[in-house]
């Protein structure tokens, strides 16, 4: 009984470390921003899952190890990402809004790659 | 062995990611006056120059192979840094834009909503053209075209201005209203 719920949950932290690598990638190579909170949300669950999963690994395999030690690393994990939230949330924003914004050459920039685009991949 | 591999590796990766987000690397955007601080001058000439076909062609006649390639892998490493300055722009921008939106002006807003999607499409195409230039950089003398990127890429950008149109309207609907 205990080894079926230790594999459930070990197969939804591993479900939950590859969805987060897989948004934490696409928002990064696509430069999107992350809000505030959202950063500080996915950070918290990215730790939170990372640590779990790899002491559940290795409670399956380290059996000189207490059970009770195991059972207070996975509370500090989730501490750590309880403090990473708190951190997000209670700390003062001092971003201002902006009243304007600057002229760019972002057209000339996207002129000049979509031109090397069109060159060299095949339409 | 390999399974505990495996999950070991994934979340490591998964740390090591977490700690990329929180460490950008970017400076603070906060203001205008940061983004002024923080660009970086780029000269789009100078980059279309380093990507040059004729240029290639006539290094490529009168060098040696040899060193045509060291001259070839110079320029494209120019012209890569190019973009990584140019990419780190684009981040900023995006940042500046979504400052700019969270204010109560819709007109700047509106603004914001552009200079956002042209920044996002700089990205977009920086996925296609640094790649290209990496492999570039390996084979110096390779002049192949690169099939199969077409659909994707022009389904993206036309799902971009889809969202784009969205938000105009959107805006537009808030100006006429308030």
């Amino acid at each position: 009984m205990l080894e079926s719920i230790l594999l459930m949950e070990r197969s939804a932290r591993m479900l939950q470390v590859c969805l987060l690598i897989v948004l934490i990638l696409l928002m990064s190579r696509l430069g999107l921003t992350w809000q505030h909170y959202a950063l500080g949300i996915a950070a918290g669950f990215g730790i939170y899952s990372a640590l779990d999963l790899a002491l559940l690994q290795f409670r399956a395999h380290l059996h000189s190890v207490a059970y009770a030690t195991f059972a207070l690393l996975g509370s500090a994990a989730y501490n750590l990402a309880v403090i990473t939230w708190a951190v997000y949330f209670l700390k003062p924003r001092d971003e201002k809004s902006v009243d304007s914004l600057p002229s760019t050459d972002l057209a000339n920039w996207n002129d000049a790659l979509t031109e090397q685009v069109d060159k060299w991949y095949q339409r | 062995m390999v399974s505990t591999l495996i999950i070991l590796f994934a979340s490591g990766f998964c740390l090591l990611l977490v700690w990329v987000i929180l460490h950008s690397g970017l400076p603070p955007i906060r203001s205008l006056g940061d983004w002024e601080a923080n660009k970086h001058e780029v000269d789009i000439d100078a980059f279309r120059l380093l990507l040059e076909s004729a240029e290639e062609q006539y290094l490529r006649r009168s060098l040696p192979p040899l060193e045509f390639r060291v001259f070839q892998r110079r320029r494209l490493k120019l012209a890569l840094r190019s973009l990584d300055l140019v990419g780190k722009n684009a981040l900023m921008l995006m940042k500046l834009g979504q400052l700019a939106k969270a204010g109560a002006n819709p007109k700047l807003a509106q603004e914001a909503e552009e200079l956002i999607y042209g920044a996002l499409r700089l990205r977009v195409n920086l996925l296609l053209v640094q790649p290209y230039l990496g492999l570039k950089w390996l084979f110096p003398g390779w002049t192949v075209s690169v099939p199969g990127f077409a659909l994707p890429y022009e389904e993206l950008l036309s799902y971009l201005n889809r969202v784009r149109e969205q938000r105009r309207w959107d805006l537009e609907r808030i100006l006429m209203a308030g």
